[in-house]
């Protein structure tokens, strides 16, 4: 036994070998290439010029985009992700039931986030929302007044965010997934022993997704960051900058600006924001995820 | 285990099914040998952004070459608007980009940094004289080279729906200026309060702002000099006027029309005939007169003058611009094809108005004879050129000073501080950019 | 009984309203493809005054050289192996990750979510210029090889978490009875997994389906462009677009995510159980 043990320290890493190879040929290179243009002024047509912390020092002291872009995502974050992971919960555990046409109430379910690539939504999403679009036109027929669910900067953001907690189809798949991956001799045992269904529900279902919800936090908050597409399309960072959301305000500096060395200097800030924020919660994790593998392995 | 076994023939399945595929997708890249003596086969990479329109116009036009130069394929590269900037700068700092490039105005200070392009001037097989030597030199020239010829003639004008403009009590043969402008408004929009005489999204109203600025100094509005070309009561002046008509509800709601950012053809009031004027470049009419019912009438005039203009501030730019990449195999060959597109009749006939009005003069008039070209248009651009304003430098339309006027516009547009404040801030806020442009 | 069914019933009546707002975009895509262009953003109405019937064949037909047709087999092209090789690398390396101890794991891991973290846009000009010293600008090269690698962490995560939600006492049991490492995964973990394994296929499926701004960075040739290429093909602000034909295209293009969808579900509902592989 002992002896086994010890060949298997070795046999893990050949697994994550590929994994490895992929790294240093695939992503090592364009990574240490962005640090280093972080460190120079760079406008893609001319060689890099090294000017050191520049690029960091301006971003902190001396950008109102910055200041703007970091405010809004942080909101957007905070609002978005957990609105979406509790909603995409509560629906995967609905349509976990045996109903009948289940697959059909799931496939209609998940449409949201097949069509969110689409050239179509961008259309879609003002045309619903715009001033006399069809939501207004409904909510005017149960008599609430008209409101400006794009062109006011007091509520656009929110909007988008709606419009993210529409898309929340990955992560109701995923904790399908969880759902039928739990084991259903442990319910049969539990209905033996007489619990109720509600108890099953916190005892046993709630304890094993968790290592799914911890995964859908870790990403729907790392996706949120770097948010792009919706306010891109729909808003493009308007009005009044209320949607500038940092992946807006990274492509501006690096697409119409040219300033390629100072928008990798905000990539990695963003890089560093994000590492932070996933660090607090995987420290967290350990104390309300529940690993069926008995947490051996980290 | 039965069902295992199902899965494990699944996955070899895939991989066999990959193995063919990817073999299929990967292998067969050829790459044409460089060699260029006349009767050898020559491949030109041609790039472009464009609609349904122009795509089917251009590869006819590639079509027709072969019959010029049998030897030479063109290997066309086209797609919509959306990604193409990306992808041209990501090719020409890499050295991929095509032989031949379609490029915008606005991209061509950064991108002129460098030898990306070739200088066209004195090159064998090229002819000039057909352009208007002024205008290539306000926008072909660039430190000294001409790097791109402009493939078509765009002016700023105002595109009037005139059926419209009738019912509404609005007339359409004035030559506006900002009274009239706001006069009209304020009258249509209080007889009615769904109704607003001018559609502008915050590109347009920057363009009225800084018109307004220009006709009243009769200078840039930035200086070659990096200095401003105006002072801050000027300013507040200009922005009080937008203001003012912002409230009279003159203009949609910026709220509303930014929605239709560089889409204003998507505009719903548009379409549906409750605002009969917007000011826009005259290229963008064919895709405005579109979403129109048939038989609305669609005409254009100058664009607001002021009463005692030192200039008339009118736009007029190059609606593209074709640039011969310095890093092509085969410069000469690349050189012929861009001076049959620009000026040979028969190219001019296939290719009509999809890239505006040509701006070679042989090319404009034998496709104007083939009645390729839209009258409406037409007679913009020509009252554009008659009636032309100063040329924008390239510290005026730099994007990261067009950044700072858009957000002043915007807080005065939505109500959210006063002309005067606001005209302080941009000032200021100007100073500080210019100086760090300057030191750039 | 009747406290179960009545449960029942308000289950439907919540699916079928909340259902609707998710479907309403579908259905407005769909009628909206036979409309003018006019009718389409001029009025909030779902149904139009009149209709045009030809956007489909119109819009198949496509512009200039190539149609859709030749959109749709590229993208299968591009898709099929990368979705593949995708699932393949990715459970052989989370494999290792989530069951195994070895050197330097937790810095492994920790690089591997790093990844994740920095945005595509400044990583983009150093990717283009590797890809194009390897020559595999206009293939389909730079999204295939990589997925080989398992180059995507999300899904090494995802099916991390989902390994570790399966007890050890099974590989331990396989162990006894004489399987190898490999043997444990493809015999004991992977059936067990399979909800998760389709989730993979249908995410990297519909994402590299949809993808847009990657492919229009790498892919040149109109000839080999994929489906959502195909559709901004024509979009362009001077010229007049056919919005009809791009919202028909639209719909066909996500009919075979849906048809996927649609079908990789069955394997969510059989339910699992571990008590015959313990036993």
């Amino acid at each position: 036994m002992t002896r086994k043990k010890r060949s298997f320290r070795y046999i893990g890493l050949i697994y994550v070998l590929p994994w490895i190879l992929g790294l240093l040929i695939f992503q090592l290179y364009p990574f240490i290439a962005s640090f280093y243009y972080s460190l120079t002024d760079y406008n893609m047509v001319n060689a890099p010029k090294f000017i050191g912390l520049d690029n960091y020092k301006q971003i902190f002291t001396n950008d109102p985009g910055f200041t703007q872009a970091l405010k809004v995502t942080s909101i957007y974050v905070v609002l978005a992700v957990p609105v979406k992971l509790a909603f995409a919960l509560f629906v995967a555990i609905v349509l976990s039931a045996k109903l009948k046409a289940i697959n059909l109430f799931r496939t209609v379910y998940y449409l949201p986030s097949i069509l969110g690539g689409s050239v179509a939504i961008s259309v879609l999403w003002r045309f619903l929302f715009m001033k006399d679009g069809v939501v207004n036109s409904m909510l005017a027929n149960v008599g609430i007044p008209s409101i400006d669910w794009l062109g006011n900067p007091d509520i656009a953001l929110y909007t988008l965010g709606l419009l993210s907690v529409w898309q929340f189809g990955s992560s109701m798949v995923l904790f399908l997934a969880g759902i039928q991956q739990i084991p259903s001799d442990l319910y049969e045992a539990g209905s033996i022993d007489g619990a109720s269904k509600t108890r099953m529900f916190f005892k046993i279902t709630v304890p094993l997704l968790t290592p799914i919800v911890l995964f859908n936090l870790v990403m729907q908050m790392v996706n949120a960051f770097q948010e792009f597409t919706g306010a891109f399309v729909i808003t493009s960072g308007g009005p009044m900058k209320s949607t500038y959301l940092y992946a807006l305000k990274l492509y501006e500096e690096a697409f119409t600006f040219f300033k390629m060395g100072y928008a990798s200097a905000l990539s990695w800030v963003l890089f560093a924001i994000i590492m932070v924020v996933t660090g607090i919660i995987f420290k967290t994790s350990n104390r309300w995820v529940y690993y069926e593998d008995g947490g051996k392995t980290k | 285990m039965q069902r295992l076994k199902g899965l494990n023939g699944f996955i070899a399945l895939m991989l066999v099914f990959v193995i063919i595929i990817s073999g299929c997708s990967s292998g067969n890249k050829d790459k044409e040998n460089p060699g260029s003596s006349p009767d050898e086969k020559v491949t030109l990479r041609f790039s472009w952004w464009g609609g349904d329109g122009r795509h089917e116009a251009t590869l006819a036009a590639i079509e027709a070459y072969k019959k010029v130069a049998p030897n030479v394929t063109i290997e066309a590269e086209y797609q919509g608007f959306d990604g193409y900037e990306q992808k041209v700068k990501t090719q020409l700092a890499s050295a991929t980009s095509a032989d031949i490039i379609q490029l915008d105005v606005p991209w061509m200070k950064e991108l002129t940094k460098n030898d990306f392009f070739l200088d066209l001037r004195n090159q064998e097989g090229l002819s000039l004289e057909g352009f208007d030597q002024d205008f290539l030199n306000n926008f072909s020239v660039y430190n000294d080279k001409m790097v791109a010829l402009p493939s078509g003639v765009n002016a700023y004008a105002l595109v009037i729906n005139k059926t419209a403009a009738d019912k509404l009590g609005v007339p359409t043969d004035i030559q506006w200026d900002w009274d009239t402008l706001y006069e009209e408004g304020k009258k249509l929009h209080e007889k009615d309060n769904s109704k607003y005489l001018l559609l502008a999204d915050h590109g347009m109203l920057m363009q009225d702002f800084t018109n307004m600025l220009k006709q009243r100094t009769g200078t840039q509005w930035i200086n070659e000099d990096y200095t401003r070309g105006f002072t801050k009561e000027e300013a507040a002046a200009a922005l009080e006027w937008i203001d003012k008509a912002m409230k009279a509800g003159v203009y949609q709601p910026l709220g509303e029309s930014d929605l239709f950012f560089g889409k204003t053809e998507q505009n719903p009031k548009w379409i549906n005939q409750d605002i009969p004027i917007i000011s826009a470049m005259s290229s963008t009419l064919l895709s405005l007169r579109s979403v129109l019912p048939e038989g609305v009438e669609v005409v254009t005039a100058l664009p607001a003058i002021d009463k005692n203009a030192k200039n008339s501030a009118v736009l007029v730019r190059p609606s593209q611009l074709i640039a011969v990449s310095s890093k092509s195999k085969h410069p000469e060959e690349s050189v012929k094809f861009l001076n049959w597109l620009m000026n040979d009749a028969e190219a001019a006939v296939t290719l009509g108005d999809v890239r505006s009005i040509p701006a070679s003069a042989p090319a404009q008039k034998a496709a104007v004879e083939a009645g390729k070209i839209d009258e409406a248009i037409t007679k913009a651009v020509e009252m554009g050129l008659k009636n032309a304003g100063i040329v924008d430098n390239a510290i005026a339309t730099n994007s990261e000073v067009s950044a700072l006027l858009q957000d002043v516009i915007e807080k005065v547009a939505f109500g959210k501080l006063m002309p005067d404040k606001a005209a302080q801030e941009l000032v200021s806020s100007l100073d500080k950019k210019l100086k760090e442009l300057q030191g750039r | 009984m009747t406290h179960a069914s009545s449960n029942k019933w308000l289950s439907y009546v919540l699916l079928t309203l909340l259902g609707f707002v998710m479907i309403y975009p579908l259905i407005w895509l769909f009628v909206s493809s036979f409309k003018t262009n006019q009718d389409i953003f001029g009025s909030s109405k779902l149904f139009a005054d009149t209709y045009v019937w030809n956007s489909y064949s119109l819009g198949w037909a496509g512009t200039g050289q190539y149609g859709f047709q030749q959109f749709f087999v590229n993208t299968l092209k591009l898709v099929l192996p990368t979705v593949v090789l995708t699932i393949v690398s990715s459970v052989i390396v989370a494999y290792g990750f989530s069951r195994f101890t070895f050197p330097l794991r937790t810095l492994l891991f920790s690089l591997m979510m790093a990844t994740l973290m920095l945005p595509d846009a400044t990583v983009m000009i150093p990717r283009y210029i590797l890809f194009n010293k390897l020559g595999w600008l206009d293939t389909y090269l730079p999204f295939i090889v990589p997925s080989a690698f398992a180059t995507s962490a999300f899904f090494i995560y995802m099916l991390i978490q989902f390994f570790r939600g399966l007890p050890r006492e099974l590989d331990e049991s396989a162990t006894i009875d004489g399987c190898n490492s490999f043997m444990i995964l493809i015999r004991v973990l992977l059936p067990l997994c399979k909800p998760a394994l389709f989730s993979v296929g249908i995410f990297q499926f519909i994402w590299t389906w949809n993808d847009f701004f990657n492919s229009i960075i790498y892919i040149s040739s109109v000839k080999k462009f994929t489906v959502s290429l195909g559709l901004r093909l024509s979009l362009d602000a001077s010229s007049a677009v056919s919005w009809n034909q791009v919202l028909a295209m639209s719909v066909v293009s996500v009919v075979p995510c849906i048809l996927l969808f649609f079908l990789a579900q069955k394997y969510f509902v059989e339910g699992i159980s571990t008590t015959g592989l313990k036993g």
